[in-house]
């Protein structure tokens, strides 16, 4: 396994993610994005960028627990 | 009551079987556990978007009353049935108890049997395919017409892909529309095929047993509303229990609720011995012939046990199956139609890496009336970065799924055991791939994926759903048995040993060829019924 697999969302982070999914007044959250190739290159970029910190937090968030 | 047939089992080649045998005149009864022949479907009869904006009562047909829709454990054989579908199998480990650490097969307890829930995807097989199977061509090639007639078959006579995939079935109703997403991948691949064909790879759409047309007053054209995961919708998918509802109550009896555990052939007869899962009596019915349907697992635990041969190992086929979700960079935060039926939308084949026939057969699917939960699961993010990433993703996701061509070898096989659950025997299961058979796989995954490169569809993982996670089965009772020569099938589908029952499914297969075996079973099965009318 691999450290980033140690960050992947846990049971109950993806159970309220499901029940919010399927309640019908929060469709527009769960929507594509289509803005245009260049709108999704930047997003997905801001999220690589964003992950390096971000694991770094949840990995020290996760051993303190 | 003395029937002049009992067809084991209600699955892809049981409905076949019985439609077959009851146009014959024969009086015919199907022994099957479910006990239930309607499926409950309570999707309401509009498009999945509009659903999602305003339905409230979504939440029970998309994840579930008891929310059995969220998975617990990472991808596994049958991840794919919705929660609407997973009444397939429910039950299942109780009813046909089985044993392994290596094979954990679906195994059905449902009307329609896998064919409740299969992709609806149509081949027919090559003359060298089947002669390797050990069956007869120019003797099948008509029954693969009369399936298309029954089931209903959308296909595109120009397709690229037809060469290796669909040969001899003029007559089928016009292509369903492919989706956005299908759209890019063969415009793109029509600009310049040969960077498929150079890597021994071929891309169209393919035949669906999709209604594209209506067919007749029950099953209607697909109407596109991308719900197929979750109902029945307009009936447009062939299900084997649409076909068993058309036969004439005079002449075909369901047994339901009956769990078929040993026959005996008499000679002048054959008996069924039975267990009412109701009740949980034990029950014989008799018939002068029986047909073996109850897929090639569970169909050659019963001939095993049925011969005494416990503890003899016989062959199991299965298809290694990978998927491969991959970015389509063309539909990458663009716009996708609403408009879509939800099964596979393209198709091909990659041949062997010596140019000798087909080795894989890919089905390409689009990620939209899935949802994205799903997919955060899967992602080394936190969830709001993970539902921003699969939302921008999602009207890009193509996801490739991979049959391999199996063979026999003695690493694969399955054996019945002493013990047995309320009078059904306990098979157990052992599959494991040669050494070389795992190297050749990977070294044709690798060129598939050079192959989706160069249509600008970027693998972003690959996923292993376990050995049985093909869902096909087959070559448990061959023709030829490397590991036991009594126990077998003769050349004219009957069980050795027992000239009244008939194999009508996948068992009697030497080879199973990388391309889905669902219409080549109900093909085969018409063929079986006709011997069975022909020696009656």
């Amino acid at each position: 396994m691999s450290v980033l697999d140690m960050l992947k969302p846990d049971d109950a982070e993806i159970r309220r993610a499901a029940l919010r999914e399927t309640d019908p007044r929060y469709a527009a959250e769960f929507e594509p994005f289509t803005k245009g190739p260049f709108v999704a290159l930047v997003i997905l970029t801001a999220v690589g960028l964003a992950t390096v910190p971000l694991t770094l937090w949840r990995l020290i968030a996760k051993k303190q627990s | 009551m003395l029937y002049d047939a009992i067809v084991i089992g209600s699955g892809i080649s049981g409905g076949m079987a019985a439609k077959a045998l009851v146009d014959a005149g024969l009086q015919v009864a199907m022994v099957d556990p479910a006990r239930d022949s309607k499926l409950r479907d309570r999707i309401p009869d509009k498009p999945f978007r509009e659903l999602r904006r305003t339905d409230a009562e979504q939440r029970s047909y998309l994840i579930g009353d008891h929310l059995e829709g969220i998975p617990a454990a990472g991808v596994k054989v049958g991840a794919q049935l919705t929660p609407p579908r997973q009444h397939i199998s429910r039950g299942a480990d109780e009813l046909l108890p089985s044993q392994s650490e290596t094979f954990f097969p679906l195994l059905p307890v449902s009307l329609g049997g896998l064919g409740a829930g299969w992709g609806a995807a149509c081949f027919t097989f090559d003359a060298a395919e089947l002669e390797r199977m050990g069956l007869d061509g120019a003797d099948l090639s008509p029954y693969y017409q009369k399936a298309a007639d029954l089931a209903g078959i959308s296909a595109d006579a120009a397709s690229d892909a037809n060469g290796h995939l669909w040969q001899g079935v003029g007559r089928h109703q016009p292509p369903l529309r492919i989706d956005t997403n299908a759209e890019s991948i063969l415009a793109r691949h029509q600009g310049d095929p040969s960077r498929l064909s150079q890597r021994g790879m071929t891309l169209g759409r393919i035949p669906m047993a999709i209604l594209s047309e209506d067919l007749d007053g029950i099953r209607k054209a697909n109407p596109y509303f991308d719900t197929d995961f979750y109902g029945s919708v307009r009936k447009s998918i062939y299900r084997p229990s649409y076909l068993l509802e058309t036969l004439p109550s005079d002449r075909f009896t369901l047994l339901g609720g009956r769990l078929a555990l040993r026959f005996e052939d008499k000679g002048d007869e054959v008996l069924v011995h039975c267990r009412n899962i109701e009740t949980g009596g034990f029950e014989n019915h008799r018939a002068r012939k029986v047909v073996l349907c109850a897929g090639a697992l569970n169909s050659a635990r019963l001939a095993l046990h049925s011969l005494g041969l416990n503890g003899v190992k016989t062959p199991i086929l299965c298809n290694p199956y990978t998927y491969m979700p991959t970015v389509n960079l063309a539909m990458l935060g663009r716009e996708a139609r609403d408009d879509r039926h939800s099964m596979a939308q393209l198709g091909g084949v990659l041949q062997h890496d010596d140019g000798d026939g087909v080795y894989g057969c890919y089905q390409m699917y689009s990620y939209r009336s899935l949802l994205l939960f799903k997919l955060m699961k899967e992602m080394p993010l936190p969830p709001a970065l993970g539902l921003l990433v699969a939302r921008t993703l999602q009207t890009s996701l193509a996801i490739f799924g991979i049959f391999f061509a199996d063979q026999q070898t003695e690493t694969k096989f399955l054996e019945v055991l002493p013990a047995s659950v309320g009078g059904m025997p306990v098979v157990k299961f052992d599959y494991r791939q040669t050494d070389s058979e795992m190297a050749r796989q990977r070294r044709h995954e690798d060129r598939f994926a050079a192959g989706l490169r160069s249509l600008r569809c970027f693998p972003i993982g690959k996923v292993d759903p376990g050995k049985a996670g093909s869902i096909h089965y087959a070559g448990t009772i061959p023709f030829e048995n490397p590991f036991d020569k009594r126990f077998h099938a003769n050349p004219d589908f009957t069980l050795a040993g027992m000239r009244n029952v008939y194999l009508g499914d996948g068992a009697p297969w030497n080879f199973l060829p990388a391309k889905g075996l669902s219409f080549t079973l109900m093909a085969n099965a018409l063929r079986v019924a006709d011997r069975l009318v022909a020696a009656s």
